[in-house]
């Protein structure tokens, strides 16, 4: 039996709470005892982009509702607004947010959230400041420079700042800071003038992120209180922790383009931490010495990815990461990171580009990471061979089974499967791919080369282990419109591939599958 | 009660239309309504919902069991893993299975159940053409057509974009 009409009033009440702003104001239309329940619900998000462009409108419906609230006395908990300050209403708008701001003061409404941009460098409206409530700002493109406002400071209730392209001066933001030390959330992205920011007061701050798009000169430096903090993310800035700080709650830390050695990242604890993402950050070898490895306990550890970090070249890493679930590496050189973890399903992802490969290192940095699933991508194919003792039976230690390997191209056919039988004495990968897409001629190279040695097994080309141990070679296409890869013939690959007008248009993909011999 | 010996209490809850189902007490107690008949001490035999039905109450007692059966790690991993089994348990009802939904954890003051049906039963009416929402609501339109325009017009950024027709 349909009960949905008796649904009582208070659970209707808490429908409309759920409801957006304009679905609860829609409600009007039901009936009449619907046309002003929208207007009795504790939440109110007035957002002008909904208002498409009527601002007048949308000044007049802000206005109107929030003096029925308050003449009425209606409970008020959640209040978010969002506004810019651009168009020829600017100063209607601010005249208008400085009537309302005292009026959620009043009301008592607990949560308040603010957004305010604009374009053009305008002053912050100094009402902002005296916004005794407020808990979420954020604030896109003014100024909080000038000498103007009166008194710097913002609600201390304040949980969540986002300062996007805002000029400040430093003295300014840390006056804000003292002021609010109860933040948890603090975005500062694109903010030029600052140079220094301190967070130590700031004891309950647990997402922190600070982001600049360009190499400025001077890079702004940072210090964070540790104990709290659950997210860290910076780009082209200066962190410095304490050394043997223990980051208690930190789950996730994303560095790019930080000057890691003040950062002394190694001597820090990190219990909680499942996402570290280091990338091109220097000085990484100012922290550790190069003569003996150097053992990183990461409990909690999930997703590592080490991209582009020149001081890792000499140094080695022993990663003790029982929970390891991914590893990324991007590099120009073979790093010398072992893994030491239980873990049984875990995959890792090489990528080798501009740089001579030594064989033996690889070898070790692969047998290092053989209980994973290995993608490996060697975007060159100029390798040392240096000598790799091979047994005269043929067999090293196991060799390493990969998941992955895709290669680079544009050398001679002789020169291209002497890297191959290299690299088959060190690793067996289950596919094989070109690791360019993009490059249409090389592809063509790359595919001819791998059908003419691995597929019809030109004389001479592959070594006696290698023919020994490969039992099984095909090729396989995936059109982009397919979902599965299909077995074909090198005639396909060669309609298919020619068939390719203009740089954007989607390509199929090519891949060899290898099925390799078991080894004892 | 069975504290000492460690073997969990069960209780026995029966439904408006007389089926029994058997609880662990501390699962039970998710429902203020429960806990409370507990307290006064109603436990001893069977506990009478009369405002849920069977079906329904067969759902909740699986919520019941699913929540309380995550262990707690640590605050904040605990409350993400139980919103994330909040969102599936309504993932794939059906209207008139939220509506029973919304009444049973209202009668059973179970608030976050509560929130997570009625957040649900929210996005479902956000698709929804306004005759749609009249008939699933049992709303009847009581505005005279010059009334209702005005209306529309009144809150026409509202309208905007929205399917307004009754077919849906």
């Amino acid at each position: 039996m349909n009960r949905i009409s008796d649904l009582p009033n208070d659970i209707l009440q808490i429908i409309l709470y759920f409801l957006s702003q304009k679905d609860a104001v829609r409600t009007s239309i039901l009936s009449k005892s619907w046309r002003y329940r929208w207007r009795t619900r504790p939440n109110l998000d007035f957002s002008e982009a909904t208002f498409k462009g009527k601002k007048q409108e949308f000044l007049s419906f802000v206005d109107n509702t929030l003096q029925q609230y308050r003449d009425r006395r209606l409970c008020l908990d959640e209040f978010h607004l969002r506004i810019s300050l651009d168009d020829c209403l600017k100063h209607k708008s601010v005249s208008l947010l400085e009537k309302w701001i005292p009026i959620l003061t009043t009301m008592g409404v607990k949560e308040s959230r603010l957004s305010i941009s604009t374009v053009d460098r305008n002053d912050m409206p100094s009402v902002v400041f005296r916004a005794e409530s407020l808990q979420q700002l954020y604030v896109e493109g003014f100024d909080m420079g000038r000498d103007a406002v009166p008194t710097i400071k913002l609600s201390k209730h304040l949980k969540k700042l986002h300062l996007r392209r805002v000029h400040i001066e430093e003295k300014i933001f840390r006056k804000i800071l003292s002021s609010c030390s109860l933040i948890e959330t603090m975005h500062v992205e694109e903010c030029g003038g600052l140079r220094n920011i301190k967070t130590n007061n700031l004891r309950r701050l647990k997402d922190f992120s600070f982001e600049r798009n360009n190499e400025e000169d001077e890079r702004c430096s940072i210090e964070i209180y540790p104990a709290s903090l659950e997210t860290i993310k910076i780009r082209f800035g200066n962190i410095s922790f304490d050394k043997g700080a223990e980051f208690r709650n930190l789950v996730d830390l994303d560095l790019r383009n930080v000057e890691s050695s003040r950062a002394r990242l190694f001597s820090c604890e990190f219990p909680s931490l499942r996402r570290l993402t280091l990338s091109d950050c220097d000085g990484l070898n100012e922290e550790l010495s190069s003569d003996r490895p150097r053992w990183c306990r990461f409990p909690s550890l999930e997703f590592l990815k080490i991209l582009n970090c020149d001081g890792l070249k000499d140094i080695q890493l022993v990663i003790d990461a029982p929970n390891i679930l991914n590893f990324e590496y991007r590099g120009n050189f073979i790093p010398s990171i072992s893994f030491v973890t239980n873990s049984r399903e875990w995959k890792s992802k090489i990528d080798l580009y501009k740089s001579s490969l030594s064989l033996p290192k690889l070898d070790e940095l692969l047998k290092s990471l053989s209980q994973s699933e290995i993608s490996l991508m060697i975007d060159n194919t100029n390798i040392i061979r240096e000598n790799i003792p091979v047994q005269d039976n043929g067999y090293n230690k196991p060799v390493v089974v990969m998941e992955s390997l895709n290669m680079n191209c544009g050398c001679s056919l002789s020169y291209f499967s002497s890297i191959l039988n290299c690299l088959f004495c060190i690793c067996r990968p289950r596919n094989m791919g070109y690791c360019n897409n993009y490059d249409g001629g090389s592809v063509m190279q790359f595919v001819g080369f791998m059908w003419r040695i691995l597929i019809e097994r030109e004389s001479y080309q592959l070594s006696q282990l290698v023919l020994r141990d490969l039992e099984e070679a095909r090729m396989e296409i995936k059109e982009w419109y397919e979902e599965e890869w299909h077995q074909a013939p090198l005639s396909e690959f060669v309609i298919s591939h020619g068939r390719r007008e203009g740089y954007f248009t989607p390509k199929c993909q090519t891949r060899f599958t290898l099925k390799w011999r078991e080894t004892a | 009660m069975a504290a000492e010996t460690g073997t969990p209490t069960t209780l026995t809850l029966k439904s408006n239309d007389d089926e029994l189902f058997s609880v662990v007490e501390s699962a039970a107690i998710l429902s203020v309504t429960i806990r409370n008949m507990v307290e006064d001490g109603c436990a001893g035999g069977v506990i009478p919902l009369v405002n849920v039905d069977g079906k329904t109450l067969a759902r909740v007692i699986t919520y019941m069991n699913g929540i309380s059966a995550i262990p707690g790690v640590g605050a904040a991993a605990e409350e993400e893993k139980k919103k994330s089994y909040r969102d599936k348990f309504v993932s794939d009802m059906d209207f008139e299975t939220l509506a029973d939904m919304v009444l049973a954890a209202n009668y059973l003051n179970m608030s976050c159940l509560m929130d997570a049906v009625s957040a649900k039963i929210a996005r479902v009416m956000e698709k929804k053409s306004v005759g749609w929402v009249r008939r699933k609501f049992g709303i009847e339109n009581d505005y005279t057509p010059e009334e209702e325009a005005a209306v529309k017009e009144e809150h026409k950024w509202t309208f905007e974009g929205v399917e307004t027709d009754d077919d849906n």
